[in-house]
């Protein structure tokens, strides 16, 4: 028989069995909610990520420059904010997802991956004379020549040593060189002329000026000469009426470099977009890492040859151009450097000439060739030079040279 | 007839009631405690959904096999759809819902997918 304490007893128990209910609803219920959360955070991850892959589509949603809010898939409930901005000779494309006060965001700087039709070594435009080869020349891939062809030639004492002129077709080319991406040449000059918004810091090899890409651009202006010594990253735009001057100590990531001359210090490492008006200099054992870009844009009636000179021991991943200006007195009579130990990770133009003794992986346009030796000046003559197409990665992009074809990727995700 | 002398320990009429009350309290509690885990089982079907998804959405990305169809996966059925988003041309909205044996939509996850 039960003693009369046995509602002390029982209150006792249900506390105790009470208690461990309560917990067991508290944790079950934490768990649900952090499942929905985790669940919702995938969702707007995967939102984000579509976003962005609206904008690398051929997509008429949000043009240029442009910013603006879309339904993902009609539903009300999978909002995302995309926006494009220029950067450079790239894109900046960015996706942000929104849902009950959480939000995704995902960045990238974007280019264009060569079409098929654009998978060529060598391009030189027909004036009439052929092509020349010497030394240890080697030609991989689908190569634009004159009419003319391609010989054989004895330089310097160097015969041809390979076993085929080509290794790859052999194409006609045209006699005007494709024109320039108008486009791109628009947006560079256009930069040139931004207003600053920031003073230039201070420098010691200390300083060190971070933007994210996520905040709007920093633009640091002055008339006179630059020196680059400190650390800037991310998106800021750094241009001089006069010149700038890259000392190797200076770190540099993501950022431009705007002037009428821009010079590269020996050893300098970085990763950076470089637009001159005149001149671009890069002086020894200069790396610039995939996405660089190194132009030259002359401005209408330049009256001095534009130049795009590298030295040897430099490393480039990306691409380089020189657009010599239409109307310029100086009309195709500049044009790009490359001496031998020069290597080149992507695809050069030049509406000039091309003096190319380096190594190239990824192709070559140009309207002739030069090739400059100890005793004479060679016309359309190549030397110990390497131009090799397959040895591009297929997952390589860049940006458009010619004119914008082929797919836009995400060249680099930013932060 | 025999006389009881003895005398009885007994409860009153209100403790047992109080004592009743609180059982039942804690019964209920029990219920809820009960259907919780219930659903938190539930939970835990979806994320084994969600997880799924996941992996075949990226196989599928990786074969680049864009094709409607139906298939069997870890006892669900998995339905994949494929269509043209907007008007652009090489961009697919991807849509996959996993189902438990009798139909019923456990997850459900949407992506836009370029094509090359």
């Amino acid at each position: 028989m039960l003693k009369a304490g046995t509602l002390f007893y029982s209150i006792v128990i249900s506390l105790v069995i009470a208690l461990l209910s309560g917990s067991m609803i508290m944790l079950s219920q934490l768990s649900a909610e952090s499942f929905q959360r985790s669940l919702s955070r995938q969702e707007l991850e995967l939102n984000a990520a579509s976003g962005l892959n609206l904008l690398l589509s051929s997509q008429t949603l949000v043009a240029e420059e442009e910013e603006r809010t879309i339904d993902l898939y009609k539903n009300g409930t999978d909002s995302v904010l995309l926006s494009r901005q220029f950067w450079g000779a790239f894109e900046i494309a960015a996706s942000k997802a929104m849902r009950h006060g959480q939000e995704s965001m995902s960045i990238a700087e974007t280019g264009y991956s060569p079409n098929s039709a654009d998978n060529y070594c060598l391009y030189v435009s027909d004036l009439d004379k052929p092509v020349a080869i010497c030394g240890a020349t080697a030609l991989r891939g689908t190569a634009f020549l004159p009419k003319a062809g391609i010989k054989r030639a004895y330089i310097e004492g160097q015969n041809y040593t390979g076993s085929a002129m080509v290794y790859g077709e052999i194409r006609e080319s045209a006699k005007e060189l494709p024109p320039f991406n108008k486009k791109l040449t628009e947006r560079i000059k256009t930069l040139a002329r931004q207003e600053a918004t920031a003073a230039l810091p201070e420098e010691t090899e200390t300083t060190r000026t971070t933007n994210s890409f996520l905040s709007p651009v920093v633009v640091i202006s002055e008339r006179p000469a630059m020196t680059i010594r400190a650390s800037y990253s991310g998106h800021i735009v750094l241009i001089s009426q006069t010149a700038i001057t890259v000392e190797a100590a200076a770190s540099l990531e993501d950022v431009i470099l705007c002037a009428p001359k821009i010079i590269i210090k020996q050893g300098f490492r970085g990763n950076l977009q470089a637009f001159a008006a005149d001149s671009m200099l890069i002086e020894k054992d200069v790396v610039l890492n995939y996405p660089s870009v190194l132009g030259i844009v002359q401005q209408e009636g330049a009256k001095k040859n534009a130049a795009l000179i590298l030295s040897q021991g430099d490393s480039i991943s990306g691409s380089l151009f020189l657009c010599n200006a239409a109307s310029s007195q100086a009309l195709y009579t500049g044009g790009i450097t490359i001496p031998e130990k020069a290597v080149i990770c992507g695809s050069v133009y030049s509406n000039g000439y091309a003096d190319m003794r380096g190594n190239i992986s990824g192709s070559l346009m140009c309207r002739n060739l030069l090739l400059h030796t100890s005793s004479s000046v060679y016309e359309n003559h190549l030397l110990n030079a390497v131009i090799d197409r397959s040895a591009l990665s297929p997952y390589y992009a860049g940006i458009s040279l010619v004119e914008e074809t082929g797919f836009k990727k995400a060249v680099k995700w930013l932060k | 007839m025999v006389k009881i002398n003895k005398r009885f320990k007994a409860t009153t009429i209100l403790e047992s009631m109080v004592a009743m009350v609180i059982a039942v309290v804690c019964l209920g509690i029990g219920t809820m405690v009960f259907v919780n885990v219930l659903n938190s089982d539930k939970d835990r079907s979806s994320l084994r959904a969600d997880l799924l998804l996941n992996r075949i959405s990226l196989q599928l990305k990786r074969a680049k096999l864009f094709i409607d169809g139906e298939e069997k996966a870890e006892n669900l059925i998995i339905r994949k759809t494929f269509e043209k988003y907007g008007d652009t041309d090489n961009l697919l909205q991807m849509t996959l819902q996993a189902l438990d044996e009798n139909n019923k939509l456990l997850f459900e996850r949407k992506e836009l997918i370029l094509e090359e």
